[in-house]
């Protein structure tokens, strides 16, 4: 690991680069199925002549909280207290005043942080090690950790942006909002600035399968068992993307991580994959597809997004309902309420989608309020969304009211999952997000077979789980529950359901974990409880927050669990022989890079409107192409740009985009797979003249995604492969020899294989490809 | 902390309403400033501004605000400082950013700020020319525009020896 480490802040008064050091920014710890316990090393070094104040901004991952940093450098090492807000902001000012060298952590709304040090010495070296308490996004075949290294920009109606300084851009949030929270410059080149890098560590009691990383580059040692140590491949990286790090299981079991803590008391996390509660229900869906169509979804994203809506309407049958709508800020929807899954509407959505133009800023609540009047009697609602907001308590307050299920697919290299997975769980839905770098499609197509089909309702725990399980089990996505035992509670956790019950068995032979699964059940906690704190509540006279319901629960849990909120913070102050009372600090910001694959002339730069509207142009263009199958003569209003960017409160977010290749790849495997799926008729089966044509053409679908190991059971495709098979079933007419060659495709189907073929191929090709079935089979 | 102050009329009771009018001599433990309004130590001045310390530093650190008018262990605000957060509130509340308030407050060149976007019309007449016009023009500049947009798109259109014959005439 390289001590060597270069970074410049920016004076705040000319954004010229300071020759303070600060940093590396290094990651380490162990990442379970149930949550992480990391260390974030900060390394600060002053090259200045007079002492130092540096404030650091970093938004917190998903399900996290902070619980405690030891400060150290050349004699002396200090730990955290853990003290109320006010209070902790008290100590710290009073150490500045002294002369003494202090360090505050706080938190604020949307899970911002602001890690301040004052006091730092001329040609002092010092280290802050925070360790952070985090969750991951779990999958019934394994999780994925991710772990924000930059802060993206997001949109508020309110937040102004400014360019500063060529490459270096500035962006408020309204005080009344989010107090004295003070955010980063943000650099277009981040190859100046902080170095970053992680050595992790990840043990389960399942066997490991595979292990990677879709945003860096990594090293991986697993001892082939359950074990693996991944660390950054290179010396070191630049801040300017979330890591991600993706661990399969080879198998699909409960685990259940207990141990019994120095008190004697038992703690436990278990997760138990949505496959031990059943299969999904056949009943109708009544499901509205959201898209995201503001400007950060330009490009490679709404084409993907466009297709994976057609893959997704592909599951449904005629007695499915759907509704459509796509937002920026307002909202179109494909029809005023639901419809059925005829092919003739699914046509109809089609030609919706078409006309779907990403641009605009990310009214997200305003989408899923639209979206909610299409279902009256409650519902499912899948959003796909970059989730580029802030204010995210407010929306999160509206998505809770709106009583409908919301399942979010996040698209982003900088981390908005916190907020996406909160929004999914606190209205009983999923979520999964995605990197810029990973096709949206499949996801879409996979979180979207769970939706509106739970596999149990009505989901129940004993007493000692905290917090209550989700009411519903969605298929792919398994249910986390933390708690306590003791004796009289026994060595079981108890689960019911409508139609089922479980019994997990539980080992407290290893106290080493009961620690660790305590501090994630109070990182859970917090966070819950954070969601529902609107920051202008959170931010009243304390008087007024006394009476605060959510300010109380907070302040309990912090004290509970020994973990930072917004009403508790972390502070130190550290009293060394030559501290000298009064001199005032000179305070520096450290700059972040912008997201990868975000264009910063887009958020900061007068560049932006014309790098947009060739985008815009372009798109509109193939659009034409596509339909009319010529080069289209442009009339002026066939060009007309939406006119809503030219609302003036939306600067700054109206016109972001990333930078992303303009068009999709050739046709791979999954983009023939994915084509399928969207020509599937509504009674499961594939498009044709007659019945036998049905027949041929639906068999050659159904083995091209055998081949590509997509199953009823299994697989992003499971849902079409279950409606092809049906529809293969339910044929009748055909003659004797179809007959055999149909029941010997579905009984390859029920066992999962494909015979040997260029089935993918042959799928995308029109003609009688019988002969070439019966021979195979 | 205890704040102590007397005006003048107190220290110097013979000397009268002059020096009681144009002078004032503020004395709290910390420090004293003559001739000038009161002064205040920062978490003073943080409590009635209701901006906090740190917050205070940074406008300091980005030129919002001046420093102390004493450096160490005296280190001391003034009205001044008082009445320049008040200004900074002000215009915050105008929706200014900071980087615009600096130079609002010290007559400095506007920010570069995110420029306002307008709307463009991209009118591809050729495989090879294109023109941009911008959209939010009056009606009747607009209607010149676009036939000068046609008359070239025509122009184009024509076989090259057309146009080289009329050339020629």
């Amino acid at each position: 690991m390289s001590t060597a480490a270069s970074f410049s802040p920016l004076a705040a008064a000319t954004g010229k680069a300071l020759s303070l050091s600060m940093q590396r920014l290094w990651l380490t710890g162990q990442v379970l199925p149930a949550g992480a316990r990391i260390v974030v090393q900060h390394v600060f070094r002053s090259e200045e002549e007079k002492p130092l104040e540096v404030i650091y901004a970093f938004p917190l991952p998903r399900d996290a909280a902070l619980r405690r940093f030891r400060i150290n450098g050349e004699g002396f090492e200090a730990h955290s207290e853990l003290k109320e807000t006010g209070a902790a902001v008290k100590t710290y000012e009073e150490g500045i005043a002294r002369g003494s060298l202090s360090a505050l952590v706080r938190q604020y709304g949307d899970g911002l942080v602001n890690l301040t040090i004052g006091n730092i010495r001329p040609k002092e070296t010092v280290t802050v090690h925070l360790e952070i308490l985090c969750g991951v996004e779990l999958k019934d075949c394994g999780f994925r950790f991710r772990f924000p290294f930059t802060l993206a920009p997001a949109y508020h109606p309110r937040a102004k942006t400014a360019l500063t300084e060529a490459g270096e851009g500035e962006m408020e949030l309204p005080v009344d909002e989010f107090g004295d929270l003070i955010l980063p410059r943000f650099r277009e080149d981040p190859s100046a600035l902080h170095q970053v890098g992680f050595e992790l560590t990840t043990v389960s009691q399942l066997s490991l399968d595979e292990i990677g990383s879709p945003s860096h580059a990594v090293r991986v040692k697993q001892d082939g068992g359950r074990f693996a140590r991944i660390t950054l491949a290179p010396e070191s990286d630049v801040p300017n993307r979330d890591l991600v790090v993706d661990v399969s299981f080879q198998s699909v079991e409960p685990q259940v991580l207990a141990g019994r803590d120095k008190a004697g008391k038992g703690r436990f996390a278990a997760i138990v994959p949505s496959s031990c509660f059943g299969v999904s229900s056949e009943e109708p869906r009544r499901v509205v597809i959201l898209l995201d169509k503001s400007g950060s979804m330009q490009g490679a994203p709404i084409l993907q997004a466009r297709k994976a809506i057609e893959a997704c309407l592909g599951t449904l049958s005629e007695a499915d309902w759907f509704g459509l709508a796509a937002f920026n800020n307002q909202v179109q929807t494909f029809q005023p309420a639901l419809v059925h899954g005829t092919r003739e509407l699914r046509d109809q959505a089609h030609q919706f989608l078409m006309q779907v133009e990403a641009g605009g800023g990310t009214e997200l609540a305003k989408g899923f309020l639209e979206a909610a009047k299409l279902l009256p009697g409650g519902g499912d609602i899948f959003v796909i969304t970059d989730g580029q907001v802030s204010g995210t308590e407010k929306i999160l307050a509206d998505a809770r009211a709106a009583d409908v299920r919301l399942h979010c697919l996040g698209i982003g290299s900088a981390s908005q999952d916190r907020f996406l997975a909160l929004l999914a769980r606190e209205t009983g839905g999923v979520s999964r997000f995605v990197t810029p770098q990973e096709r949206v499609d499949l996801p879409a197509v996979d979180l979207f077979n769970s939706v509106g089909r739970p596999v149990a309702s009505g989901l129940k725990a004993g007493e000692n789980v905290q917090p209550e399980p989700p009411s519903s089990v969605f298929s792919g996505t398994p249910v986390l529950l933390f708690g306590e035992a003791d004796e009289a509670a026994g060595r079981q956790i108890e689960l019911s359901w409508a139609g089922g019950s479980l019994n997990l068995p539980m080992d407290f032979s290893d106290s080493d974990i009961a620690e660790t699964v305590w501090l994630l059940q109070g990182s859970r906690l917090i966070t819950d409880w954070e969601s529902r704190y609107p920051s202008l509540e959170a931010l009243a006279p304390l008087e007024k927050r006394k009476q605060s319901r959510v300010a109380s629960r907070l302040l309990e849990l912090s004290q509970t669990y020994g973990l930072a909120s917004r009403e508790m913070s972390l502070v130190a102050v550290v009293t060394r022989s030559g501290d000298r009372a009064g001199d005032l600090p000179e305070t520096r910001v450290v700059a972040v890079g912008l997201p990868q694959h975000t264009l910063f002339d887009a958020y900061f730069g007068r560049r932006v409107l014309s790098a947009m509207s060739v985008d815009r142009v372009s798109s509109v263009t193939s659009e034409l192409s596509r339909l009319f199958g010529e080069r289209p003569a442009f009339s002026l209003d066939s060009l007309r740009i939406d006119a809503d960017i030219e609302q003036p409160r939306e600067r700054g977010f109206t016109r972001f985009m990333r930078r992303r290749p303009a068009a999709l790849p050739s046709q791979s495997a999954e983009d023939i797979l994915l084509d399928l799926a969207s020509r599937m008729d509504s009674d499961g089966g594939m498009p044709g003249r007659d019945s036998e044509s049905r027949a041929i053409a639906t068999i050659v679908a159904l083995l091209a995604f055998l081949s590509q190991g997509h199953t009823a059971e299994e697989g992003v495709f499971r849902s079409h492969v279950a409606r092809l098979v049906m529809f293969l079933k339910s044929l009748t007419g055909l003659s004797s020899q179809h007959r055999r060659t149909v029941d010997a495709v579905v009984e390859l189907a029920r066992e999962g294989k494909a015979p040997a073929g260029e089935w993918i191929a042959l799928a995308h090709t029109s003609g009688n490809h019988w002969r070439k079935v019966e021979q195979a089979c | 902390m205890i704040y102590q102050q007397q005006t003048a009329s107190c220290l110097l009771p013979a000397v009268g309403k002059v020096i009681k009018q144009y002078l004032t001599v503020a004395i709290s433990r910390r420090t004293v400033v003559a001739g000038m309004s009161h002064s205040r130590t920062l978490t003073e001045l943080s409590e009635e501004s209701g901006i906090p310390a740190r917050t205070i530093r940074f406008y300091i650190a980005k030129g919002l605000l001046d420093g102390p008018v004493k450096a160490g262990r005296g280190a001391a605000y003034t009205t001044e400082h008082l009445a320049r957060l008040e200004k900074i509130k002000g215009l915050q509340a105008e929706g200014k950013m900071l980087v615009e308030i600096v130079n609002v407050l010290n007559g400095g060149p506007p920010a570069r700020e995110t420029a306002t976007p307008s709307p463009w019309w991209q009118h591809v007449i050729q495989e090879d020319v294109m023109v941009w016009v911008r959209g939010d023009v009056s009606p009747w500049r607009m209607k010149r525009i676009r036939s000068a947009v046609d008359a070239m798109a025509a122009l184009l259109r024509e076989p090259e020896n057309n146009e080289a014959r009329r050339n020629r005439k």
